[in-house]
């Protein structure tokens, strides 16, 4: 919406230019921005909120000046000299859907002669962006833009047996309904009848016709003065209350101790409460010129359910040189569906198909940043997303979960002076999800990472597991499968995890007891055995727990190697085994006895022997 | 004979410890096992004067002697030349210019880096954080929160629907009303989350945004206290000398409503291209809770009063580290994320 300062400057008498106008508009909830500034005129543009259109013509806003600067709006005369017969012998309206239009005027002027508008009308609608046309058009846009009512101007001769129909829209025909701008309504008519004569000549007919089948009621509102303190925190005074009111030309019926009873102009439908007439004194008495305060509070406050276990992800893995990257849920189907066995949730209305559905896994956005970077020049890549993924539970009950995913690709060390190159390994990220998860253990439970037959297809089939807490799956983690990752055009091992947050929570839980530090020292052996090819270190590390020696405080394994002297099928493993007591020095022979009791042990699991 | 060679190997032990270069070794070398008037080779000339019975043992020990000069003398070489070499290649090829080997950092991404500083500001003055789902019922979404159903913001076009009950929220305002249900007040929450609007995505549009919507609702709150909170979390969030201006607007859950403004951070407010030369930028909506809005959740709101607000994640972390489209947050460039 345009207006123009000039016009509005002949409807209320004010001091403020454009600029200053146009401010104190917007602070009372008019926002208005001078868009063009001359010696003759300046004009604003009025960004409107939906429920202000008694603010789409000049009168409308004419009022908030008059308000703002405690003026008075000068209201237009206007006095139709009328001849016989009546405009209702002549022609008549009807109303079909009295719910859509519950108001319709109408005029006859009769010998009007059309031609080019005078150059003071032509010059205002060309400066508002309206086009002049012709004295008939150009009367109703002028109308249009004072009152903010729409009129239209109708040649009797071309209408059906002189008979207005309004009715509801067929075919997508645009009704324009009247709701709420009886009052322009009534001035509207007043106004264009007499343009149309000052400009075109002819006489108007006695009478308007005025169909009126919805008669609106609108009951008083009576506005506490205790109410109105309690939702401002500021007593405000009467007189200007009072003064507010009438200005926005609301009736104050009558005023007490209690408060006041205030009548609605129809010329302001979206008032109709108290708590809007609220707001209507809150607005002209400004809201800068409201006093604020901190409020007091005596409760507590919560985290989020996932605070801590995300704040602990996060930290880990930007410790561990991991990005954070966000991307949409919604995602493209069949892409989703390379990372899962169940269809995930499809939109009904979607932007595109590449935004169908809500993601049943992060990998495929995390894989698209990759794929962006990778595109861009950048092979190294560590990158983690936080974010939900969604599925039906049952049919119509939708369930969201937490998770966090993980992707590596390109090279952990770039070459430089100091040394080669050393490219991302399984074993990387491996180590990253095992820091990630640290202290590993539940109770008895360990986090453990298996290899699965059943593991989804877009894991490598030969380098991906899953990753356990005891019965939980906690996610499973590995190479991406080369056929997805050539989809995108990367031709370099990707690898990734999928962890769900909620699985976490119980690993962070409790907040960590200190135990004693060792005051004695530890010895350390390593042993150098010979197994079958096919034993797993962790088999090895099991046996050796399984001794269940007391003093046995850590257990690693340090060198692995296979053929050279060792027969066909077999492999070394050297491992190293620390043992530690706290309440005494440990003996040699005690470590003695400890090393022949995990050898027995591995003897008579594995049949392993010692290397010489 | 053997008191001459106890003092013979102290004094060796002695000048070997002072011996710093191959040079000095080879005058010791000279010194005691030269041919001519070597200490050693002297001594060992004099082995025949030794009586016959004492010749073999005293001969032994100068043996031993001698090899002991020769696996110390070794020794000291092999110390002294790694060490010239060590101070050699210290003088030429120390270079502290050369870089580091650095462990690369994780990035935090810029909207969590501004969801949690809201979070943190929040919770700091009493303000829980609720969580709720992103998939909702239309009557979460909508209904409850005084959103008729003819309004243009449930069309297909503006909101994503799953089925006919179910759809992507639009706001975060789910989770108030869900808390309402379920705590009476006093209460005060923010909820911070992703939210879905059908917007084709450009500059300042996308379809999936995040935004965090806060309520305070308790017997006393006034306008004056919602004006002094928002004020609060503006200069906490932004600096300590930003402005905050109010101005009256429209919501369908507020009344009176306020668009709320800060002091322009890129010109203090001097007015710039951003600001299109005002000198405030537009960084929330809020206001006092409608009372219809409460009673849909059956608090009595003669007793009650309450303010809301939303904000939207991207625009003020746009606003804070003056990114200038709102896809560079989705995209996760690493040139772009690095930054933060
Ligand atoms: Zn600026």
């Amino acid at each position: 919406m345009i207006v123009s300062y000039r016009w509005l400057g002949e409807m209320v008498d004010f001091d403020a230019g454009p600029d200053r106008l146009a401010a104190d508009l917007t602070n009372c909830g008019v926002v208005a921005e001078v868009i063009e500034s001359g010696s003759s005129d300046a004009l604003l543009e009025l960004e409107l909120t939906t429920n202000r259109p008694d603010c789409l013509g000049h009168r409308g806003v004419a009022r908030e000046i008059a308000t703002l600067y405690g003026k008075t709006l000068r209201s237009r005369r206007v006095e139709l000299s009328e001849c016989r017969p009546s405009t209702s012998s002549q022609a008549s309206v009807e109303i079909e859907s009295p719910r859509q239009c519950r108001r319709y005027s109408a005029r006859l002027i009769r010998g009007v002669r059309v031609g080019p508008s005078p150059d003071w009308l032509s010059q205002r609608l060309d400066s508002l962006d309206i086009r002049p046309i012709n004295n008939i058009v150009d009367a109703t846009n002028y109308v249009l833009m004072e009152c903010g009512h729409p009129t239209h101007a109708f040649d009797l001769s071309r209408i059906d047996a002189a008979r207005i129909v309004v009715r509801e829209a067929r075919n997508g025909e645009c009704l324009v309904t009247l709701d709420g701008v009886e009052h322009r309504l009534k001035e509207g008519m007043l106004l264009i009848a007499q343009l149309i004569q000052e400009l075109a000549g002819g006489e108007i007919l006695q009478g308007p016709i005025d169909n009126y089948p919805g008669v609106l009621q609108r009951p008083p509102v009576l506005l506490r003065r205790s109410r109105l303190a309690r939702l401002l925190g500021l007593e405000i005074d009467g007189d200007e209350v009072e003064r507010i009111l009438n200005s926005l030309q609301f009736r104050v019926l009558d005023s007490g101790a209690e408060g006041w009873t205030v009548g609605l102009p129809t010329s302001r439908m979206d008032v109709e409460r108290e708590i809007d007439l609220v707001e209507e004194i809150a607005r002209h008495h400004g809201y800068g010129n409201l006093p604020s305060t901190l409020p007091a509070w005596q409760g507590g406050a919560q985290r989020r359910q996932d605070y801590r276990v995300e704040k602990t992800v996060t930290e880990r893995l930007l410790h561990l040189g991991y990005s954070q990257t966000l991307t949409h849920p919604l995602v493209d189907a069949r892409e989703d569906l390379k990372f899962g066995s169940k269809p995930g949730i499809s939109v009904l209305n979607p932007l595109s198909s590449e935004t169908g559905v809500m993601r049943t896994s992060l990998l495929p956005g995390l894989l698209a940043s990759l794929s962006w970077n990778y595109n861009r020049g950048i092979r190294s890549l560590k990158v983690f997303e936080i974010g939900k993924v969604y599925g039906w539970v049952q049919p119509q009950q939708s369930g969201e979960q937490s998770r966090v995913g993980l992707l590596v690709t390109g090279n952990l060390e770039e070459k430089t002076v100091h040394g080669a190159a050393e490219a991302y390994s399984l074993f990387d990220l491996k180590g990253d999800i095992e820091t990630l998860l640290e202290p590993s253990t539940l109770g008895k439970e360990e986090v453990r990472f298996e290899a699965c037959d059943k593991l989804d297809s877009h894991w490598s089939s030969v380098a991906a597991g899953q990753i356990r807490l005891g019965d939980a799956e906690l996610g499973s983690f590995g190479k991406l499968d080369s056929g997805i990752c050539a989809d995108h055009k990367i031709g370099q091992p990707v690898f990734a995890a999928e962890i769900e947050l909620s699985q976490l929570h119980p690993l962070w839980r409790s907040e960590p007891r200190a135990r004693q530090i060792p005051r004695f020292p530890a010895i350390q052996r390593d042993l150098s055995i010979v197994v079958d090819g096919d034993v797993s270190y962790g088999d090895i590390e099991s046996a050796v727990r399984d001794t269940q020696i007391q003093e046995l405080h850590s257990i690693f394994p340090f060198d692995l190697y296979q053929g050279g002297r060792l027969p066909h099928g077999k492999k070394g493993i050297s491992i190293r085994l620390v043992y530690q007591r706290l309440d005494r020095t440990l003996l040699e022979e005690d470590a003695n006895r400890f090393d022949q009791a995990v050898l027995a042990s591995l003897r008579d699991r594995f049949g392993a022997q010692l290397r010489g | 004979m053997l008191e001459k060679l106890a003092a013979l190997k102290q004094s060796f032990d002695a000048d070997l410890a002072e011996a710093r270069s191959g040079q000095q070794l080879s005058l010791l070398r000279d010194r005691y096992l030269g041919r001519k008037g070597g200490r050693l080779t002297l001594l060992m000339k004099g082995l025949k004067s030794v009586a016959v019975a004492d010749r073999k043992e005293v001969g032994r020990s100068l043996n031993q002697f001698k090899a002991r000069i020769e696996t110390a003398m070794e020794t000291a070489r092999q110390r002294i030349e790694s060490e010239s070499i060590r101070q050699e290649s210290a003088r030429v090829t120390l270079d502290l210019t050369l870089p580091g080997k650095r462990r690369a950092l994780g990035h935090l991404h810029p909207l969590t880096r501004v969801r949690r500083d809201i979070e943190e500001i929040f919770y700091s003055i009493g303000y829980s954080v609720a969580d709720g789902p992103e998939i909702e019922t239309t009557y979460y979404n909508f209904e409850a929160l005084n959103i008729p159903q003819d309004h243009p913001a449930r069309d297909q076009g503006d909101t994503f629907y799953l089925s006919e009950s179910l759809l992507l929220r639009t706001h975060t305002s789910p989770v108030q009303i869900r808390t309402m249900e379920r705590m009476r007040p006093p209460l005060r929450i923010i909820c911070p989350g992703t939210v879905y609007r059908r917007d084709t995505p450009d500059a300042t549009h996308s379809p999936v945004f995040q935004q965090v919507e806060g309520l305070a609702v308790d017997e006393h709150l006034t306008f004056r206290d919602f004006k002094g909170t928002m004020e609060y979390f503006l200069k906490a969030f932004y600096s300590e000398g930003t402005r905050v201006r109010f101005r009256p607007s429209y919501f369908g859950f507020t009344e009176p409503s306020a668009e709320v403004d800060i002091s322009c951070t890129f010109c203090s407010g001097d007015g710039c291209r951003v600001c299109k030369r005002t000198g405030w930028i537009e960084v929330l909506g809020a206001g006092m809770v409608d009372p219809e809005v409460f009673r849909h959740v059956g608090i009595d709101s003669e007793r009650y009063t309450g303010f809301a607000f939303g904000v939207g994640i991207e625009r003020f972390a746009m606003i804070k580290y003056g990114v200038d489209n709102i896809q560079h947050f989705y995209q996760n460039d690493l040139r772009f994320l690095r930054q933060f």
